[in-house]
């Protein structure tokens, strides 16, 4: 690093106030020990550059708590952040037109995917309207994972080709809404879908599969999809009930690994607001054929 | 905490343009550095690590600038500051990586423009999206060029401290609490720090990396801190709701040099 002479003595002076820039060198530790004993000595006599430095270096240690810097499946720097406070969320639950815009936008990015991205997640050009009033249940590691959000109201299917779905999906998925899981499987397992609608038969399937008992055929099925990209609820309850059935299945060190990483996951509770700083993922139009999705910890 | 990962010798570095002169900071520098590093082909370990340090100073830096501007501009959240630097500290962090903001050459200058420009146009976004007026620019002058002032007029810092007693007063209260707060483990000096000089949540206690616990394990230690804290401070005939000046200064120090040399660089 440059040492500047003049700026030194200049900080050792006293009555000299650190700048900005110093505080930011002093608090990233990019000072050589000369010149930072300096500011430190000046800040510890000078009240108004302690309360900066404090803030500062605050600000610092803040953003290393709240904020980790990922990389998605494709390979794009993501931000995952937690919330900030200690308190409850208060406020309105999202709406079905919020719910449904997320799955909109998540749909509009992948759609512009192509190659068979484990599930063929990007080839569908089909879109999922899903009516809801989700039940939003807080679901922390170790409480068991949620259900999937209730589908009431209406269902319905479309893709661009207008060709309708496998009614066996919307069978499936009603009788989940029923909490019928023995129907559930049956028809999920013999719905005939593709990409995007593949990736919804999976995560409810793989939700029914555990919650009777058969962890292995829920890991291996929840383990083919993306669950990073899925929009909550959906993602945190697929990866809470991955999670679930590895520990319950007596695989203890990818449970213990993924439960680590989970236990940091912003809290989707009931009426959470819709933070913007929150799980962001953008997909970069680009093939990925042959790249099979990995879960954390999986 | 991670070590800062060594960078070689490289011959892309930032020119000083005025080596001698006044605000000569180290963080643009540090800066370009880390974007050269992280064009090429690095471990993931290293990669890691640099684009963590990277993002922390686009960061840092992009807030200083939005409070700058919005001094000038107009008032907005803080919370709503924080979002616009980690979102356009994220773009940058994504650009350094794909190439396609190259900072090699770039004069210190030429980056405190750039950051500032990127600060200014996000809070202008952030005044058109919440349909306030977009104020016209201020007296003019750019906001990076305030920071070689520091912002503040310059006065004796020794007439903040008003007798010699209270001075011994304040010395031996920061001495004191200095050594009673070495009597805790260091994650938990570190929480207990962070609570009371930085004002975080337990749920940011626990999230982050140098503390890594569960946040009911937090307050359990957090209590069992400020009992310790106390009594140590009552026993020496101090009480600890009022921390006098130099109190964050003498702390922050002692945590750096308990934490060990690979974190000194905090």
């Amino acid at each position: 690093m440059h040492r500047d002479a003049d700026i030194d003595r200049r900080s050792s002076l006293p009555g000299e106030h650190l700048s900005d820039h110093q505080i930011l060198d002093l608090v990233h530790g990019l000072l050589d020990q000369e010149v930072r004993a300096r500011a430190v000595n000046h800040a510890a006599v000078c009240p108004a550059c302690e309360v900066r430095l404090q803030e500062q270096a605050g600000w610092r240690e803040r953003l290393r708590a709240r904020h980790r810097l990922c990389t998605s499946p494709r390979g794009e720097i993501v931000i995952r952040s937690i919330p900030v406070s200690d308190e409850a969320p208060t406020g309105p639950r999202p709406s079905a037109a919020d719910l449904w815009n997320r799955v909109r936008d998540w749909w509009r990015s992948a759609a512009g995917l192509r190659g068979d991205f484990g599930l063929g997640l990007a080839t569908a050009a089909a879109v999922v309207v899903l009516l809801l009033a989700v039940p939003l249940q807080n679901s922390s590691v170790e409480e068991a994972p949620s259900w999937m959000p209730v589908p009431h109201g209406e269902l319905r299917f479309r893709n661009g080709d207008g060709i309708s779905a496998d009614p066996n999906l919307q069978h499936g998925l009603e009788a989940y809404g029923r909490r019928d899981l023995r129907n559930a499987i049956y028809y999920l397992r013999r719905a005939q879908t593709a990409g995007g609608l593949e990736t919804v038969r999976r995560i409810y399937l793989g939700s029914a599969l555990y919650r009777v008992g058969d962890y292995e055929s829920a890991i291996a099925l929840l383990q083919t999809v993306d669950l990073e990209t899925l929009p909550d609820p959906w993602g945190r309850v697929a990866r809470l009930t991955l999670h679930a059935a590895l520990r319950d299945a007596g695989r203890t060190a990818a449970a213990d690994s993924m439960g680590t990483i989970l236990s940091r996951e912003p809290d989707q509770g009931a009426g959470a607001r819709a933070d913007p700083a929150l799980i962001r993922i953008s997909h970069r139009a680009e093939d990925l054929h042959g790249r099979r999705a990995i879960p954390p910890g999986g | 905490m991670r070590p800062r990962a060594p960078l070689p010798p490289s011959s892309r570095q930032v020119p000083a343009e005025n080596p001698s002169g006044a605000g000569n900071p180290q963080w643009p520098r540090r800066l370009a550095a880390l974007a050269d590093r992280l064009g090429k082909d690095l471990g993931p370990a290293d990669r890691e690590a640099m684009r963590g340090e990277a993002w922390l100073l686009l960061n840092s830096s992009l807030s200083n600038y939005l409070q700058r501007h919005a001094a000038r501009y107009g008032h907005a959240p803080r919370e709503e500051l924080e979002d616009i630097a980690a979102e356009k500290a994220l773009d940058l962090l994504r650009r350094i990586e794909s190439g396609t903001w190259d900072l090699s050459g770039r004069l210190v200058g030429e980056i405190h423009r750039f950051l500032s420009q990127v600060a200014r146009n996000g809070l202008i976004d952030y005044f058109r999206r919440a349909g306030r007026e977009v104020p016209a620019d201020g007296d003019g002058r750019p906001a990076w060029e305030e920071e070689s002032r520091g912002g503040l007029e310059i006065t004796d810092p020794g007439s903040a401290v008003s007798a010699p007693d209270a001075r011994v007063e304040r010395h031996e209260f920061v001495r004191t609490l200095s050594e009673c707060s070495r009597r805790l483990q260091l994650r938990s000096r570190r929480a207990w720090f962070f609570r009371v000089f930085y004002g975080m949540s337990t749920r940011e206690i626990a999230a982050h990396p140098d503390i890594g616990l569960n946040p009911g394990h937090v307050d359990v230690i957090l209590q069992r801190a400020r009992e310790t804290i106390r009594e140590c401070m009552r026993s020496r005939g101090f009480d600890t709701h009022e921390m006098p000046p130099g109190t964050f200064v003498a702390l922050w120090q002692a945590l750096g040099e308990a934490a060990g040399p690979l974190e000194q660089g905090r």
